[in-house]
C-alpha cells in the first residue's frame, strides 16, 4: 500500500509517544513559547501525515514525483479514474476516511474561530456602552466588585479590567496585569487556542489532541506571565496574581487553565531559568523535522523505491 | 463606525442618568452641550439602540419616549458573567485571576513574597 503504511505508522507513533514525552518534560515550562511551537508542530505533523496517507492511497507510488502539486494532481486524476471504475474499494475507502477526518477537524477549527469572532464583536459593542476608557493604561474599566482582568484578542483588541482590580492592585501590579493581557493579544494566543480546542472537539478520541489543548492553554498563560515579567519584576507579577486570586469567588468560576494560579505564582517567585542555547536549537530542529518528515516520506523516491520492493504496488 | 459607538455610549449614558423616559429632543438637548449634533443623528442612534434591545420605546403623542431596558449595573453584571464564565468561552479566551487559592495557600504564598527580595533593576 505504498507510502500510506509508513505515513500512518508515523502518525500513530507520534500521536502516542509525543504527549507522554512532552507532558513529563520540564523544558516547556522554562520556555513556554518553545513548548507551544513544539506542541503545534506535533499536532500539525500528525494531521499532515494522516492527510498524506489518505492521498497516497489513491495514487500509484511510481507516478509521484517530488512535490505536493504533482501529488495532488495525480491524486485528482486517480480519484476520477477510480470513480469511473472502482477496482480497489478498500483503498478508496481509506483515502476517503482520511480526508474526511481532516475536513471534519478543519471545520471544527473554522467554527471555533468564527464563533469566537462573533462573540468578541458583540462583547466589544457592549463594552463600548458600559465601560470607561482609561487612556493612560489603555484599558477599559468596568464597574464590577470582583477583581478580574481579561482581553478580547483580535484585530480590534481590548483589554478590560474591573474597578475592583484597579482599586486593589498597586500601580505596578496593575501594569503587570496589563502587560500580561497585552502579551496574549500580540502573541495571537487566541488562534492557538481556537486551533487546539477545535482539534479537541473534532478528534478528542485521540489522546494527543485532548492533552495538547490543556497543555497549550497552560503554556499560553506562562508565556504571558514571562512577557509581564519583562516589564515588571517577577515579584510584582507574583503579587498581582496573588492579590487578584484571593477575591471572593462565585462557585461556578474556575481558573482558565487548570491548576494554574498556585503554580504560576510559585514560578514567578522562583528565579527564571531560560533554556540554554543548545536546547533551543535542538527544539527548533525538532519543530522543523516534525514539519518535514511527513512530506519527506510521502514524496521521497528512495522511500518509495524501498516500499516498492517490499509491497506490491497498488495501481 | 467608531464614532457611532461613542455616540451610542453618550446616549445610553444620558438615558441612564435621567432615570425616566426621555424623548429624542431631551437627549439632543443634553448632548448638544458638549458637541454639535443633529436631531436626525440622535434619532437614528436611539432607533439603533432600540433595535439592538438596549432601549424600550412608547409612543406618547407624536413622538417616542425611550427608556433603558435594564440598568447599567444589571448589564454590567451580565457582561461580566459572560466574560468570566469558562464553559463555552471562545471570545474572551483569557480570563484572568480567578480565585483558586485556599486561604492556607494564599497565606503561604504571602509569606513567601515577603522573603523573596525585589530584583535589582
Amino acid at each position: 500500500m505504498t507510502v500510506a503504511i509508513p505515513l500512518a505508522g508515523y502518525a500513530v507513533l507520534l500521536a502516542l509517544a509525543a504527549p507522554r514525552v512532552l507532558v513529563r518534560a520540564r523544558w516547556p515550562r522554562r520556555s513556554p513559547r518553545m513548548g507551544i511551537g513544539v506542541w503545534l508542530a506535533v499536532c500539525g505533523s500528525v494531521i499532515a501525515a494522516t492527510v498524506l496517507a489518505g492521498l497516497s492511497l489513491t495514487v500509484s507510488a511510481a507516478r509521484v514525483g517530488g512535490d505536493i502539486a504533482s501529488i495532488l494532481h495525480a491524486c485528482a486524476e486517480a480519484l476520477r479514474h477510480h470513480y469511473a471504475a472502482p477496482a480497489h474499494p478498500g483503498g478508496l475507502a481509506g483515502a476517503t476516511l482520511a480526508l474526511l477526518v481532516v475536513v471534519w477537524a478543519a471545520g471544527h477549527v473554522a467554527v471555533a474561530l468564527a464563533v469566537g469572532a462573533r462573540q468578541r464583536r458583540e462583547h466589544a459593542d457592549a463594552l463600548t456602552l458600559l465601560a470607561c476608557r482609561d487612556p493612560e493604561l489603555g484599558v477599559d474599566v468596568v464597574e464590577h466588585d470582583r477583581p478580574a482582568a481579561y482581553c478580547l484578542p483580535g484585530r480590534r483588541h481590548r483589554i478590560v479590567v474591573t474597578r475592583a482590580a484597579v482599586d486593589r492592585l498597586t500601580p505596578s501590579q496593575l501594569a503587570a496585569v496589563v502587560s500580561h493581557e497585552r502579551a496574549h493579544v500580540t502573541g495571537r494566543h487566541h488562534l492557538v487556542l481556537a486551533m487546539s480546542q477545535g482539534l479537541r472537539r473534532a478528534l478528542g478520541f485521540v489522546p494527543l489532541f485532548r492533552v495538547a489543548s490543556v497543555e497549550l492553554a497552560y503554556l499560553v498563560e506562562l508565556a504571558a506571565d514571562d512577557a509581564a515579567a519583562h516589564h515588571q519584576d517577577r515579584r510584582t507579577v507574583a503579587a498581582a496574581l496573588l492579590a487578584v486570586a484571593t477575591g471572593p469567588i462565585p462557585a461556578s468560576a474556575l481558573g482558565a487553565a487548570g491548576p494554574s494560579a498556585l503554580d504560576r505564582i510559585r514560578r514567578m517567585l522562583a528565579a527564571p531559568q531560560p533554556l540554554p542555547r543548545r536546547t533551543r536549537i535542538w527544539c527548533l530542529t525538532v519543530v522543523h523535522t516534525l514539519i518535514a518528515v511527513p512530506l519527506a516520506i510521502a514524496a521521497n523516491p528512495a522511500v518509495l523505491a524501498i516500499i516498492d520492493h517490499h509491497c506490491p504496488l497498488w495501481h | 463606525m467608531r464614532r457611532f459607538g461613542e455616540l451610542e455610549a453618550a446616549v445610553m449614558d444620558c438615558v441612564w442618568r435621567c432615570g425616566r423616559p426621555v424623548s429624542v429632543r431631551d437627549v439632543l438637548d443634553e448632548l448638544s452641550r458638549d458637541r454639535s449634533i443633529a436631531y436626525t443623528t440622535v434619532m437614528t442612534v436611539m432607533d439603533k439602540l432600540h433595535k439592538k434591545g438596549w432601549l424600550n420605546r412608547q409612543r406618547t403623542g407624536r413622538a417616542f419616549e425611550y427608556e433603558a431596558t435594564r440598568g447599567r449595573e444589571a448589564y454590567t453584571a451580565r457582561l461580566m458573567r459572560d466574560a468570566l464564565s469558562t464553559s463555552n468561552n471562545q471570545a474572551a479566551a483569557f480570563v484572568h485571576f480567578l480565585s483558586e487559592l485556599t486561604p492556607e495557600e494564599s497565606a503561604a504564598l504571602r509569606s513567601a513574597l515577603q522573603v523573596v527580595p525585589p530584583e535589582q533593576r
